[in-house]
């Protein structure tokens, strides 16, 4: 009797955990409706909810939501895996060799602290305004936060391991497969989240500045017009796609670290 | 074309004479043909190592039977586990050489396995891959070799776990597997054991016994412990003063218990003979502890 009782007030529980959270966003949403509704808020300051979602159902359905969309995620894809490939190429040479790093690392931790939007001039006068302006920067964005934990994964594999894989016959390429690169990969993921936010700022920006498409060219298009809803439509796409970023880091680490002890929980868990 | 072909046949007598010349330098001990698997001479000559100012070991000379089981045992911060390293070739000496059957140590690397105070098993690879490490698909089944070592330890029913979710005593025996697992003919142990709790400690000292005893490897073991010594070795060396300070055989039966007679006695002089010229007093603590 007691243990039913019990249960029921655990799941009580579990579901006012659920609901609590959701309560302010929903009371917000609530007032700015009605704000709108009575006036007090001006459509060229905040269109109302309703007009945010009827917009995007529009946008959605003529398809030219999903073709910017589209656009956007190419560029930011694009742009991550040339940038983050090349970091991760650079951090694992220098992690692993001290001549890469007395001859590269301090060139590249002066690089390191220019912020990528300052070269927008720069860019401009190197690549116009056409794709490529795009990818460098989005390729400057994500290239430090992975070079950076790469550098320093491979650099804080336990020493121990290294030597007893050494000692076990493990040379080279082997070695290197079996022993380092996983010991670094904690670290490299991180600097992969970390990079993927990044990406889409610097994605946000650039597209602001010059694009014939995407969601940042959509928006612009949108303010010349005063389509606030159109605007609020671009701003809960980053949104959505930045979170989309996110869950696919995350599942990558659980799965690519799911020997860790600090996942495994979790991974039972789910 | 031609010049490759030249470049090949010289690399091939390049190869050809090293190996010839391998057997061939100086040996000054009788080589007397291994049949695989069984365990390995081992002589080091004249080894000497510095730390910076600090000499750790000087002039040390060691001659080990195939076969034979040898405790290293001394104080703290003594040399023990520099003389291990040296022979296990992950330190050179400042001078001196070891010899592995009368050869060059380098040439013997894969028939001489190590197991660490710490497991270091790799954390990202489950328990029959770490078992598997190190092994090359040409020698047969690697998994079930490793399987098979696995086994020898008792731990075949955990093949399938991360090494984080074992216990410490657990996470030596697979590091003791992936050790066998080579079949090596000089299996070195550097105190493998003294992390382990006092019942574990025994269990794993009872199995490292049981598996020396079927494989004949050469087994070279450095503790702090010299009751571990006297229950697993044929002989107790004892480094002190950078020296061989000792070298006590130990003829008892085994396997050993506390019960037999002359047990007590030779693990109550070897701890005095440890025990006695403290070099600095505040250093006895630990070794009393032990004991």
């Amino acid at each position: 009797m007691s243990a039913t009782s019990a249960s029921r007030s655990e799941r009580r529980a579990r579901w006012r955990d659920r609901i609590v959270p959701t309560l302010l966003p929903v009371l917000i949403l609530v007032l700015w409706e009605l704000a709108s509704r009575f006036g007090w808020l001006s459509n060229r300051v905040l269109p109302e909810p309703w007009a945010v979602v009827k917009a995007f159902w529009t946008l959605a359905l003529s398809g030219e939501m999903w073709q910017h969309v589209a656009t956007s995620t190419w560029r930011a894809l694009s742009g991550f895996a040339l940038g983050g490939s090349l970091a991760l190429g650079l951090g694992l040479l220098t992690g692993s060799l001290r001549s890469a790093e007395t001859l590269l690392d301090s060139t590249l931790q002066m690089l390191r602290n220019i912020p990528p939007l300052a070269l927008i001039p720069l860019v401009i006068l190197w690549f116009g305004i056409d794709e490529s302006a795009k990818l460098f920067l989005v390729s400057l964005g994500v290239f430090f936060p992975i070079y950076i934990n790469t550098f320093h994964g491979i650099r804080s594999v336990d020493k121990g391991l290294i030597e007893m894989a050494r000692s076990y016959g493990l040379t080279g390429w082997p070695l290197y497969r079996h022993v380092i690169l996983p010991g670094a990969l904690p670290a490299i993921l991180v600097g992969v989240r970390f990079s993927l936010g990044f990406m889409w700022v610097i994605l946000i920006v650039a597209e602001t500045i010059s694009a014939q498409a995407g969601i940042g060219y959509m928006t612009m298009n949108a303010r010349e017009f005063l389509q606030t809803d159109v605007v609020l439509v671009g701003i809960l796409l980053y949104a959505l796609l930045g979170k989309l970023a996110d869950l696919l880091s995350k599942g990558l680490e659980r799965w690519w670290l799911r020997w860790h002890p600090g996942y495994q929980s979790a991974a039972n868990a789910a | 074309m031609m010049s490759y072909e030249l470049e090949l046949e010289v690399a091939a007598l390049g190869g050809l004479t090293s190996v010839r010349a391998a057997p061939l330098a100086k040996a000054p001990m009788r080589v007397e043909p291994q049949r695989p698997g069984s365990g390995a001479a081992i002589q080091a000559e004249g080894l000497s190592k510095t730390y910076g100012e600090r000499g750790v070991l000087h002039d040390v000379n060691l001659q080990i039977a195939p076969g034979e089981f040898v405790a290293i045992v001394g104080r703290s911060g003594c040399g023990k586990s520099t003389l291990l390293r040296l022979i296990a070739g992950l330190e050179r000496a400042d001078e001196g050489t070891v010899r592995f059957d009368g050869g060059p140590r380098a040439a013997h690397a894969g028939e001489i396995r190590l197991m660490f105070q710490d497991a270091r098993l790799l954390p990202w690879k489950r328990v029959l891959d770490n078992v598997a490490l190190g092994l090359s698909p040409e020698q047969g089944d690697v998994r079930e070799r490793a399987r098979d070592a696995l086994a020898q330890v008792g731990l075949a029913d955990r093949a399938g776990d991360w090494p984080a979710v074992l216990s410490g005593g657990q996470r030596q025996r697979v590091a003791l597997a992936r050790a066998l697992v080579h079949a090596p003919r000089l299996l070195l142990l550097d105190e493998p054991l003294g992390a382990l709790d006092a019942l574990t400690r025994i269990e794993m000292q009872r199995l490292i016994e049981s598996l020396w005893q079927r494989h004949r490897f050469t087994a070279l073991l450095v503790t702090h412990d010299v009751g571990e010594a006297v229950a697993l070795a044929d002989r107790v060396l004892l480094i002190e003063s950078q020296q061989v300070a000792l070298d006590e055989r130990i003829d008892l039966a085994r396997p050993r218990s506390h019960a037999q007679g002359g047990y007590a006695r030779h693990e109550q002089r070897m701890l005095e003979r440890v025990l006695r010229p403290a070099p600095a007093p505040l250093t006895i603590v630990s070794n009393q502890e032990k004991a």
